[in-house]
């Protein structure tokens, strides 16, 4: 826990945090401006819009904060430094998780309670224009983007463990993260049942087992849904949210293992 | 407090470090001397178990805390956050954080301040704090302790390390630095090509013996 206090603050003060929490407070308000132009649907636009200024800022708090921070922690001895508390490497890497997975929270919170202010003015402003059911249709959808990147933390923390440097970290995290926003999406054009019908079976099923495995962190589908308030059944979201964390466990666990029998030279 | 028994690393085909055994007791100071690629870090990170050893055996009987050379500390966090990281990790008094900063000489106008603004010999001084921070008797392991440290600095460390030493700590110094080495240490390993060829013990701590040394160190290259 103190590790993950310290992972938490560590991040806290760094200048560039600080400017993404200004951003969150400041770019919902911002939006109104682009948004203005849609006069058709104020909600669905401004839903959108936050959907997407979210996963900026998650993508950016993981490429550009939390792994060269885990990078440096390895490349820069400053592991060898918080290893020799004396903890556990698998504390060690749980902590440094906890904590990073944590400041994503006030990211999000921050969002959330300035688009929640930004929509009231504008469903006060412009009610005619306002369909979006606000209540739970935005502040769950922002915590359900939220899940993808949680993922995306345990495959950084997979790379940085395997790879030789920040370098070769930040390729292979980019990689991972274009091929969960672009394969998916693919794999379902597939699965449709005109192009099925085209397909040998043996594709067909070894297609079927990618779609099922491959992890869909674009979240575009449930981004889509959310903001036009079409809300997918219970048991979608629980697969959803199960899906993501599963890949998040799965991926810290191999980081821990791999990082067990890692030389730190 | 450590007894080190054959221990070795191996590289691929390459031994960097080989059939290490030695022994330090309660307050006693070990000096590891040799060039650069000796095997010097080496043997402390098999010690700590940073690196896996493919040979030997390391008994720790004790508390044992850890200087590495250069390590670059988390700028954004101020040298008294870090102190009482440790503290709240071993569930230590916080107290022991400052008095840990106290005793390395680091100005307390610099204690709150973020690390990336503090110079390379005031961060040298909060790793020296870190591996401070903590009960009296320990194991101190120590790679260059004194570096970035100027002449009046490097003095001022060594007199603290002695009083630990005095105290009952143990240490494992690796330096380059002979003299300093000399002045801190009671026996001195000479470690080359990953073998430990000399145990020297060191009597009157004087330039002699610090001259003495550098001439074994030049024979061993």
């Amino acid at each position: 826990m103190a590790l993950m206090r310290f992972t938490f603050t560590e991040v806290f003060h760094h200048r560039a945090y600080q400017l993404m929490m200004l951003a969150c407070l400041l770019l919902p308000w911002l939006m109104l401006v682009p948004m203005s132009l849609f006069l058709l649907d104020l909600g669905k636009v401004l839903a959108d819009l936050l959907f997407t200024t979210e996963h900026m800022m998650l993508a950016g708090f993981v490429f550009f904060m939390a792994l060269p921070l885990m990078a440096r922690d390895i490349e820069q001895k400053v592991c060898h430094l918080l290893l020799s508390v004396p903890m556990s490497r698998s504390t060690y890497l749980l902590s440094r998780y906890l904590g990073m997975a944590a400041a994503m929270l006030p990211l999000t919170g921050l969002l959330l309670l300035s688009s929640a202010a930004a929509f009231v003015f504008v469903a006060y402003q412009w009610p005619d224009y306002t369909t979006l059911d606000l209540a739970w249709g935005v502040p769950l959808g922002e915590m359900l983007l939220l899940l993808p990147y949680l993922a995306l933390l345990g495959a950084l923390f997979l790379i940085v463990v395997l790879a030789s440097g920040s370098s070769e970290s930040m390729v292979f995290l980019f990689s991972v993260w274009l091929l969960s926003w672009s394969v998916p999406p693919v794999l379902e054009a597939l699965m449709r049942p005109e192009v099925a019908a085209k397909m040998p079976h043996g594709l067909f099923v070894l297609v079927q087992a990618l779609e099922y495995m491959l992890p869909d962190l674009s979240s575009a589908r449930l981004s889509l849904d959310v903001a036009h308030a079409h809300w997918p059944a219970p048991e979608m979201l629980l697969a959803y949210a199960c899906e993501h964390l599963s890949y998040a466990g799965i991926a810290l666990i191999l980081a821990m293992l791999r990082f067990e029998r890692r030389d730190l030279a | 407090m450590l007894r080190v028994e054959g221990l070795g690393k191996r590289y691929g085909r390459r031994w960097a470090l080989r059939r290490a055994s030695f022994e330090i007791r309660k307050g006693e100071a070990v000096g590891l001397l040799g060039a650069n690629g000796a095997g010097k870090s080496t043997l402390i990170k098999c010690l700590l178990g940073l690196l896996r050893p493919s040979e030997g055996q390391v008994h720790l009987a004790t508390e044992a805390s850890y200087l590495p050379e250069q390590p670059q500390l988390p700028g954004a966090l101020s040298p008294l956050a870090m102190l009482r990281f440790k503290c709240a990790a071993r569930d230590w008094p916080r107290e022991w954080a400052e008095s840990a900063l106290q005793a390395s000489g680091l100005a307390q106008a610099a204690w709150e301040r973020p690390l990336r603004q503090c110079s390379k010999g005031m961060q040298q001084r909060v790793l020296i704090a870190w591996t401070l921070c903590g009960p009296d008797s320990k194991l101190m392991l120590l790679d260059e302790p004194m570096s970035g440290l100027d002449a009046l600095g490097r003095a001022e460390i060594l007199s603290l390390f002695q009083q630990r030493k005095d105290s009952g700590s143990a240490i494992l110094m690796c330096s380059h630095i002979v003299p300093d080495m000399v002045r801190l240490c009671d026996r001195v390993l000479l470690i080359s090509g990953g073998l430990i060829r000399e145990e020297i013990a060191l009597s009157d701590h004087s330039l002699v013996e610090a001259e003495m040394l550098e001439e074994r160190l030049v024979r061993w290259q």
